[in-house]
């Protein structure tokens, strides 16, 4: 169906000066790049408008989190409309979760040019060009008018929203509440997502810059083109100057440390920058047993460590690394002979892998979230077992070098 | 131990008290209250292990008193003892042990020894916290808690794995504590917890700060649109304020103009009037005066210069000689000179004659200008004399200092040998060379007998070891006393089988007779073959050591004579006196008796070396002698060739060379000076004629004037004559010039007239006065020009200023300028108070910008969030270990709890067969956690709790428990002592106190006595039905009173 060619950027997630989660300590010189970088990966959502002289930026969702209450998230984004407005770019925002619409509504000053698209069916939001309208705007749960024969029609552009916890972004499967939608625009928090049905193409960003470890990899926005035919063509844009990797290496009980270093090396080869990326944070967590695995407990060697890696390293110099290591005993190949400790592992092990355990036996790892006080501000759900059971495991260790050094001794 | 029988003599309210026929096993002693039990209790007590202190008499309800006594009989091993015991009132008592039996009586055991022997070295506090129990000791479980006790309920050791279970286990609690520790509410997690929460406050503190920016956005909203109203009021204002200054500008060109057009319109119009034509005619008219101002003048200056010229005519005889006279005047500095040098030589000449006189006279009588030519005085005189002077004084200093030295030397050596003879004579008449070797000969003996001192010592220390093993080998047995013991029972025994041989012999048979005297042979033969050979070996011993100690003595003589003869030495003052002096004394004396010889000795050899060199600097002495003569003689020779007088004296000899030069040099320098004086006379002799010829020609000559001043008078008559000569041609030229200019001047003066002329006529007047009115008329009109051109210019610059407004004339007609000028400071005050009220709202403007400009670039909240995240981050990271060492404490507890369910002590699986017997398997066991002295108890229904959170009886009857496991432990270590119970059933229900009397009399069985005291007839009556009749106590002093009084 033809249709009037079209240009937009697709953002998501952005929320505006969050800080980055699951952060360890850093050192000074990447502080200030790592608390500003949702406001500098938004500044580059804004920058790609502007370069790509699109006819709307959409907001789809979580644009800022309202709970943090940030000054600098409301400047940045009075500020960023603005000067699309100066560019006579419309702004189009789906309020979310995060930032509910009153949020949206009490922001003053906010430029004529943002458009708060509509939570319920039937409302729709137009999108003119040269006193026509080129494309409209409208939740996913309401249809699509009939369209009048040989009229060019609008490019229609769907809103659904899924609930968290669903494995797939995309939620329900496309149906009538799909029908004679051209783009579904998809919101909530997850990765980055394309998937095509019949005529739909329903796509979700990704957040534009990675706040928890589990987002890795490269995060931006999408520049959405329609074309005379009505294709739409999708193209990653990216924007996070701030990016999260996260390495997980097995390490064998004998290995050498130059292994160790080649893995690391081939791991981050595997790896290639984006343009405008100024840091990333590594998360190296090494599992497995051995002296080498020990060593790696000391702050000191971990330093020479990187230092040897540094040297290997093939990102741009401009690119700040910053690694973090985090280690877990691996479960033991076989039992120890010390009959205690392969008592202990053996009761660890049986624990790591039910779910329940018998009376005499010790808590599964989920329920020892329950030990802890209420009024601790840990998230349980973050809580992650394997680490859990790592340090029990540990505890192993250090109890069965002592016997065999006690036995040793006697 | 069992007790047989109870004898209190004395002892609270016990007197005379006897229980006897005391059996093993169970015994029940009944009696009501106040019976006296606890007294009977604590009287065993104190009878086994002391009376104690009137604090523990309380305890058992011993009222203390000055004297406490009786005795126990008790068994062991079969025999009977008596233990009697008297309370002395301080300490235990005195404790009496007897045997009653009919064993030996010859044991040397004190009765404390033997006490402790029948109690197996138990102490009291064991016996109170096991065996001789009341409902206290009963209930009190520190009683348990002793080292004593608690190590037979806990048992002494864990075992490794115990050991490594608690090791882990306190491992694994101090991790815990390290991360949380609930108690003191303090570790790792807190202090992030902490952190969290302190971070959590800042960035609430920075909550406002949205509201706030909403605020500014909204005051400068404000201000700035108070700012553009300030703005447009400003502009109506100024407005206004133009209108007025632009009438204001206008008006006064406006009226020029019209004033100015008037004027014009009243001026006559002159056309053709020559432009300044005034300017044109003074000038041509100044012209014309000043050419013929100057034409008159230059022709008065030429007649002047002719008439100076005339004037000036020179002298004839001067002017024909005046070659002559320049020559002449030209030579005067020559002139003058050779006056001068004549006069400076006549007076040079005679200056000399004078100084020649003078050095005749100093060179003495004798001396005149011929031979003073004929002396023959060589040009080199001076350095010779000096060069000879220098070799004879050089010679004398030398000689001077070798007579310095050689007297010094001499009066040394002198001195030094007479100090040297006077201690060599004390020497006694002995060489230098011998005494000394007398000396270290003395040393080396004195050395030697130091040595020998030592071994003196050494000798008799030797011999009194080898007498005290003499003795030892004289006065104790050659033979150990085993050895001796196996001789003598070879001995015994062989006289044993001779005697039972002889004996065998006359009554039985002889053969047998004869092999028991045989034996008995064997027997003493080995006996005494024994004793030979270890006897042997002993005396072998005494007759090596009488040899040793023979040799010895021999030694030790030879030495002490050597040393008597080293000390007792002739020469030794002190030696051949009294005793012997130290051998170090000796020594040292020696040691300062050589060095004093040696330094002698070296005293000696340094006078030598210092005679050999004075003989040396004698020799020395001499040749400068001969030197000094030399060049003195040398000196002499010279003086005498110059023919100078001769002396030593070395001044003298150069004074006198110096007169001679001085004489010689005045005569050559006098003849020089003369023959100058000659010629400079003849040259000036023959100058003074030719002036006096041509100043006569010249009629310029005084024979009376220096020739300078002729010469000076010459030269200004030549210049006069040169002065005029130039001055007349100068005169003609400028009579020349003048004429020419004055020709000029006429020819301008006759054109400047008909120019002037010219001008008049085309200004259309006649004379200069009309020419000038014309002039004046035309100028005026010109500056009216100008004038109202420079109006009108004003006028429309200020129309164009304003091209907005629009001026009607009639408006300038009404201007009035003080009206207006009120007007506009009434403008300009109004605009200067709004100016004011814009410039306060931009300073505001400016504070409100600034303000939100601070917010949006403070990145605070943002720091701090990320901070919360961190530690959020840290902490989930710290509760992850948390967990995890939860997890490894709750693994490890489980194997603990497994450890202490198959490793208990055995006193506690004892203690727990009790404990089920007395609850009828209610409580199926007691136990202690690994490493804890705490008791927990398990149900039937396997639940455990702890002491303090059973009854009051069932928590007795487990303390009963434990208390009959230990006593089945210590009867099996062989710790056998009566049990004593003293109404400890009194909180058992009717059913356990049955179960209790059933485990009782099992504990008990056959063998281990157990002594029940009870207040209670139900009790008595249930052991009772058990076979074991109670004992009834006897009404005590106290009762039998109560009763009678009652």
């Amino acid at each position: 169906m033809p249709s009037e060619p079209l240009r937009f950027i697709h953002a998501a997630d952005c929320l505006l000066d969050s800080p980055l989660r699951d952060v360890g300590p850093l050192p000074g010189r990447l502080v200030e790049s790592v608390a500003a970088a949702t406001l500098a990966a938004f500044e580059r959502v804004l920058e790609a408008c502007l370069e790509r002289s699109v006819d709307f930026l959409l907001l789809t969702g979580n644009t800022f989190d309202e709970a943090e209450e940030s000054l600098a998230a409301r400047i940045a984004l009075v500020e960023g409309c603005a000067l699309l407005a100066e560019a006579e770019i419309d702004v189009l925002a789906w309020p979310g979760d995060r930032d509910p619409r009153a949020a949206w509504e009490a922001i003053p000053d906010l430029p004529a040019n943002v458009v708060l698209l509509p939570d319920w069916p039937g409302e729709v939001v137009e999108i003119a060009r040269d006193g026509r309208t080129v494309a409209e705007v409208r939740c996913a749960a309401s249809a699509a008018p009939a369209r009048i024969a040989g009229e060019r029609p609008p490019f229609v552009i769907g809103l659904r929203r899924r609930s968290e916890g669903t494995a797939d972004l995309l939620g329900a499967p496309f149906g009538a509440d799909t029908a004679g939608i051209d783009y579904l625009a998809l919101a909530g928090s997850g990765p980055r997502q394309t998937k095509r049905s019949h005529a739909v193409f329903a796509h979700h960003p990704g957040a534009t810059q990675g706040l928890t470890a589990r987002q890795t990899g490269p995060h931006g926005c999408t520049l959405v083109e329609v074309d005379a035919e009505g294709i739409s063509r999708a193209t990653f844009v990216p924007a996070a100057a701030v990016r999260r990797e996260h390495f997980p290496l097995a390490l064998e009980p004998h290995a050498h440390r130059d292994d160790l270093l080649d893995a690391m090396a081939a791991a981050l080869r595997t790896r290639r920058a984006e343009p405008g990326e100024r840091a990333w944070l590594c998360s190296w967590t090494i599992s497995g047993t051995g002296r080498l695995f020990d060593e790696l407990a000391d702050e000191r060697v971990r330093d020479e460590l990187l230092k040897a890696l540094a040297e290997r390293e093939t990102l741009p110099r401009e690119v700040a690394l910053h690694h973090e290591f985090r280690s877990t005993p691996a479960a033991l190949d076989a039992p120890p002979h010390d009959a205690q400790a392969a008592e202990y592992f053996a009761l660890l092990e049986r624990c790591a892998n039910r779910a329940d355990a018998a009376d005499d036996e010790p808590a599964p790892i989920p329920s020892l979230r329950n030990a802890i006080p209420a009024e601790w501000p840990v998230e349980r759900d973050r809580l992650e077992p394997a680490s859990v059971l790592g340090h029990a495991r540990r505890v192993g260790d250090a109890w069965r070098a002592a016997n065999i050094e006690e036995g040793s001794a006697t | 131990m069992r007790i047989s029988e109870i004898h209190v003599d004395r002892c609270g309210v016990w007197r005379d008290l006897s229980l006897a026929r005391l059996r093993p096993g169970v015994n029940v002693v009944y009696g009501p209250n106040e019976a006296g039990k606890t007294t009977l209790l604590g009287f065993i007590r104190g009878v086994l292990y002391g009376f104690p202190s009137s604090i523990d008499d309380r305890r058992f309800g011993v009222v203390p008193e000055v004297e406490r006594s009786g005795s126990l009989t008790v068994i062991q091993d079969g025999e009977a003892f008596e233990i009697a015991r008297l309370d002395a009132g301080s300490g235990p008592g005195l404790v009496g042990v007897r045997g009653l039996g009919a064993g030996p009586r010859d044991d040397e055991r004190t009765d404390a020894e033997r006490l402790r022997d029948l109690l197996h070295g138990t102490n009291a506090t064991l016996f109170e916290h096991v065996f001789a129990i009341g409902l206290h000791e009963l209930q009190e479980l520190a009683t348990l808690e002793g080292d004593e006790v608690a190590g037979h309920i806990h048992g002494l050791a864990l075992g490794p794995e115990g050991r490594r279970l608690l090791d882990v286990t306190q491992a694994i609690d101090g991790e815990r504590r390290r991360l949380f520790d609930p108690g003191s509410d303090s570790g790792r997690i807190v202090e992030l917890r902490r952190r969290h929460a302190e971070l959590s406050s800042e960035i609430a503190a920075l909550g406002g700060r949205r509201e706030e920016h909403a605020r500014l956005v909204h005051e400068r909203r404000r201000l700035v649109e108070r700012i553009d109203a300030a703005k447009r009021e400003r502009n109506d204002l100024h407005r206004q304020l133009r209108g007025h200054l632009f009438l204001e500008r206008a008006h006064a060109p406006w009226r020029q103009v019209r004033e100015l057009k008037a004027e014009l319109a009243a001026l006559p119009h002159l056309a053709g009037f020559p432009e300044s034509g005034l300017a044109q005619l003074d000038e041509l008219e100044a012209d014309l005066d000043s050419a013929r101002r100057c034409r008159d003048a230059l022709l008065a200056e030429a007649a002047e210069f002719r008439a100076e010229a005339a004037e000036l005519q020179p002298e004839e005889p001067l002017a024909r000689h005046a070659g002559e006279l320049r020559g002449l005047v030209e030579s005067r500095e020559w002139i003058a000179g050779l006056v001068e040098a004549v006069a400076r030589n006549e007076a040079a000449v005679e200056e000399a004659e004078t100084g020649w006189q003078d050095s005749l006279a100093a060179l003495g009588t004798g001396w005149d200008a011929v031979r003073l030519e004929r002396a023959a005085i060589p040009a080199t005189l001076l350095p010779e004399l000096l060069a000879a002077a220098r070799r004879y004084q050089a010679a004398l200093v030398r000689r001077g200092r070798l007579r310095k030295r050689r007297r010094q030397l001499s009066s040394a050596v002198h001195r030094r040998t007479v100090e040297a003879q006077q201690r060599l004579a004390a020497l006694g008449g002995d060489s230098l060379d011998d005494a000394l070797a007398k000396s270290r000969k003395r040393l080396a003996d004195l050395q030697d007998l130091g040595r020998l001192e030592l071994r003196l010592a050494e000798f008799e220390q030797r011999r009194s070891g080898m007498e005290q093993e003499r003795a030892r080998l004289q006065d104790h047995p050659q033979l150990p006393r085993w050895v001796s013991g196996v001789l003598g029972f070879f001995g015994v025994t062989g006289l044993v089988f001779l005697g039972l041989g002889i004996a065998t012999g006359f009554t039985t048979s002889g053969v047998a007779g004869l092999a028991y005297a045989l034996l008995g042979f064997t027997c003493g033969g080995m006996a005494w073959a024994l004793k030979s050979h270890f006897e042997r070996e002993v005396k072998e011993r005494l007759a090596d050591l009488e040899h040793g100690l023979r040799e010895n003595d021999e030694r030790l003589r030879e030495t002490r004579e050597v040393v008597s003869r080293i000390v007792r030495q002739d020469g030794d003052p002190r030696a051949a006196d009294g005793p012997s002096p130290a051998v170090d004394a000796l020594l040292a004396d020696q040691a300062r008796r050589i060095a004093t010889l040696e330094q002698l000795a070296a005293a000696v050899a340094a006078i030598g070396r210092m005679r050999g060199r004075l003989s040396e600097i004698r020799s020395r002495y001499r040749t400068v002698l001969r030197e000094v003569s030399d060049a003195r003689q040398e000196w002499c020779e010279l003086l005498r060739r110059a023919g100078m007088p001769e002396t030593v004296s070395i001044e003298e000899g150069f004074a006198a060379a110096g007169r001679l030069i001085a004489a010689r040099d005045a005569v050559a320098a006098l003849r020089t000076l003369r023959e100058s004086l000659a010629r400079d006379r003849t040259a000036l002799e023959s100058t003074k004629a030719r002036m006096e010829r041509i100043g006569r020609l010249v009629d310029r000559w005084n024979s009376r004037a220096p020739l300078g001043a002729v010469l000076d008078g010459w030269a200004e008559s030549l210049d006069e004559l040169r002065r005029q000569r130039t001055e007349r041609r100068r005169l003609v030229r400028e009579i020349k010039k003048r004429r020419d200019e004055a020709r000029e001047y006429a020819r301008r003066i006759e054109e400047a007239g008909t120019r002037r002329s010219a001008l008049l006529v085309r200004g259309g007047a006649a004379t200069r006065d009309e020419f000038e009115e014309r002039a004046e008329l035309v100028v005026r009109r010109k500056e009216l020009d100008e004038l109202l051109a420079l109006a009108e210019e004003d006028l429309s610059v200020a129309i164009r200023a304003e091209p907005e407004l629009v001026i009607v004339e009639e408006d300038l007609i009404a201007f009035d300028v003080e009206e207006n000028q009120q007007r506009i400071a009434a403008l300009n005050g109004q605009l200067a108070h709004l100016e004011d009220e814009r410039e306060a709202a931009d300073e505001q403007l400016g504070g409100v910008k600034h303000a939100l400009h601070e917010l949006a670039v403070d990145r605070t909240a943002a720091r701090l969030r990320l901070e919360r995240e961190q530690a959020g981050t840290e902490l989930r990271r710290t509760v992850e270990e948390w967990l995890g060492t939860l997890l490894a404490a709750r693994t490890i507890e489980r194997m603990r709890r497994e450890f202490e369910r198959t490793h208990q002590p055995a006193t506690l699986r004892a203690a727990s067969r009790y404990l089920a017997a007395f609850t009828e398997g209610k409580f199926e066991s007691v136990w202690a956690p690994l490493g804890e002295r705490q008791l927990l108890v398990d149900d039937e229904r396997g639940r455990t709790r702890a002491l303090a959170e059973l009854s009051g009886g069932t928590r007795e009857q487990v303390l009963l428990a434990v208390r009959l496991a230990v006593a089945d432990r210590l009867t099996a270590e062989g710790v056998a002592l009566p049990l004593v119970l003293d109404d400890v059933f009194v909180n058992f229900d009717q059913q356990r106190t049955e179960a209790a009397v059933r485990t009782i009399i099992d504990f008990a069985g056959g063998e281990r006595q157990v002594l029940v005291f009870t207040c209670h007839q139900h009790l008595a009556e249930t052991f009772q039905r058990r076979g074991i009749e109670p004992i009834a106590l006897p009404e005590h002093a106290e009762q039998v009173e109560r009763r009678r009084a009652g």
